[in-house]
């Protein structure tokens, strides 16, 4: 078993009198991908926004066994846990590669490597390459979620969480989408993958875990998951 | 001719003037959407600043100017901790009438401090150059250079620098910023810091000008250069400097014209009008900070 990576042990999020997440404990192994699957308004979100500091949380979250509760979020990004929010959260105002360049904001030290990673993110998409001066609010979805994939690689943490990447995707983009996470995990990332299209998520996924009204109800192995009747009849319509 | 000449240099100075102090209202509103209405007070610190840079300590003209903007750019910082900080996610008129607030606060401040006008000495040989009648102060060339010099500055920092670029990505998306691993308090205390350390050379250029200055300068001044920024179209910074030319041109004009108690009256009037029909200003009113 390698080692665990983040632990997530009893975590509540509410906002005002709405629980959005109540009570949820899990694992991430290193160098898996877990996926995370669940409706719309499971609380998804609110359990990657927790992990990542934007919001005040019960509960503990481990990151390599330390404990991460109550830090700035930029503070968390300099442990190696990077966020690529839902929506993607590009700054529409500024161009291609300020949003790359700001992605290794906290590299300053490492020209060498920044530059190195800034290559090997337009080699993965090179259409980016192609629009480094244009402003970004003027990309498509499926350039903005490249764009957000590849801004995020700029930080060059250990661990992503990635939020529902294949939203307002065609399904030859999101299968490439796909395809990008696969080859970035296999380079030693880990990844927490948040999705509403369980199918694609789980085919890609190490372990997968199904979220309900801010709770867990299923956990497993990927494979598992994509044969168990409740999944398959909840998520993959079939 | 001459007459002409003089007027226009007369207002290319003032303009220069409220250009600064416009700068100051458009970077934090540009960044946070906060009319920092305390700005005008912070302009008034820095004429003070100065006052005691030379008066005082007697010091050249280039470390007064340096005294009176890194110590304006503090006192700025200061009010952004203290009193804007707290309130950051309560709704923006808590924000403007804090804003309000902390004005009066620093006028009254000055107040107990040093209730008189003051008389600020010369800080760099006043020297006139005539030419065919046009007379060219010192003064004047040094104020109008200082302008441009520190609009060029301001705009070398948001469009070039990574400091820049992280202000103009917390105009975008406050929230999402931190996943940057970008410290949002320090974007926005260096913002305050720029925006006031403007207001602070400012006071230096003012004091230069028109040297006599006193605890309530920066209520009318202020109000101004705001309306010039909201002229030249808030959050734009080619507007703000914009705008403050044409209210020093209005205002110099008007008192051509007329009696000059009907000056502020009529630079007022006209810019209302204009706003009237550009009511984002002339630059228009962008969602984020601009260059
Ligand atoms: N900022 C917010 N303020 C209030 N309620 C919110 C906020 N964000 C999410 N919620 C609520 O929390 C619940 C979970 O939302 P979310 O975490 O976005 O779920 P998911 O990502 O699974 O769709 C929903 O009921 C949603 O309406
Ligand atoms: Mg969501």
């Amino acid at each position: 078993m390698p080692p665990t990576m983040l632990s997530i042990e009893n975590l509540t999020v509410s906002y005002g009198t709405i629980r959005a997440v109540r009570g949820i404990t899990f694992k991430v192994q290193k160098g898996q991908i877990a996926a995370l699957i669940g409706a719309n308004g499971a609380g998804k979100s609110s359990l990657l926004r927790a992990i990542s500091g934007m919001v005040k949380y019960g509960g503990e979250v481990k990151f390599n066994g330390t404990n991460i509760k109550g830090m700035a979020a930029d503070k968390i990004v300099a442990l190696g846990i990077t966020h690529i929010p839902e929506g993607r959260g590009i700054f529409g105002n500024l161009t291609v590669k300020e949003n790359l360049t700001l992605g290794a904001w906290l590299r300053r030290n490492d020209p060498e490597g920044v530059r190195k990673d800034y290559e090997h993110v337009l080699g993965l998409f090179p259409r980016l390459g192609q629009r480094l001066g244009q402003l970004s609010g003027t990309l498509s979805g499926g350039e903005q979620q490249m764009l957000a994939i590849g801004r995020a690689l700029m930080s060059k943490g250990d661990l992503i969480l990635l939020d529902e990447p294949s939203m307002g995707l065609s399904p030859v983009l999101a299968d490439e989408i796909f395809r990008i996470i696969d080859e970035i995990n296999r380079a030693g990332v880990t990844i927490l993958l948040v999705e509403q299209n369980a199918f694609m998520a789980l085919q890609l996924a190490d372990g997968g875990f199904v979220m309900e009204n801010g709770q867990l109800t299923l956990e497993g192995a990927a494979s598992e998951l994509l044969t168990d009747p409740r999944v398959r009849q909840a998520y993959l319509g079939v | 001719m001459a007459y002409i000449s003089q007027q226009l240099l007369n207002m290319l100075q003032l303009g220069s003037i409220y250009a600064v102090i416009a700068l100051g209202y458009t970077m934090v509103y540009g960044v946070l959407s906060l009319i920092n209405f305390a700005h005008g007070d912070l302009f008034m610190i820095g004429a003070f600043l100065c006052f005691i840079a030379t008066a005082k300590l007697h010091l050249p003209f280039v470390v007064v100017l340096a005294v009176a903007a890194i110590g304006t750019a503090v006192v700025g910082m200061a009010v952004e901790r203290l009193a804007y900080r707290p309130l950051r996610a309560a709704p923006k008129v808590s924000a403007i009438i804090t804003a309000l607030g902390v004005g009066v606060f620093i006028e009254n401040l000055t107040l107990a401090i040093s209730p008189y006008p003051r008389h600020v000495p010369e800080m760099i040989p006043n020297v006139s150059w005539n030419f065919n009648g046009l007379t060219v102060s010192s003064i004047a060339v040094l104020v109008v250079l200082l302008s441009v010099l520190l609009m060029a500055a301001l705009d070398f920092i948001v469009r070039k620098t990574r400091y820049g670029m992280a202000m103009r990505a917390l105009s975008w998306d406050i929230k999402t910023l931190p996943l940057m691993g970008v410290s949002v308090n320090a974007i926005i205390a260096l913002t305050f810091a720029i925006g006031a350390g403007f207001g602070g050379a400012a006071g230096t250029m003012y004091a230069m000008a028109f040297p006599v200055i006193d605890p309530y300068m920066g209520i009318m001044i202020g109000w101004k250069a705001f309306i010039a920024a909201v002229v030249g179209g808030i959050g734009n910074i080619r507007g703000a400097m914009l705008g403050g030319y044409i209210l020093g041109a209005v205002e110099t004009l008007a008192a051509v014209a007329l009696p000059s108690t009907y000056r502020d009256f009529i630079a007022f009037t006209l810019l209302l009008i204009l706003l009237i029909f550009r009511p984002n200003g002339i630059l228009g009113q962008p969602k984020t900070l601009k260059v």
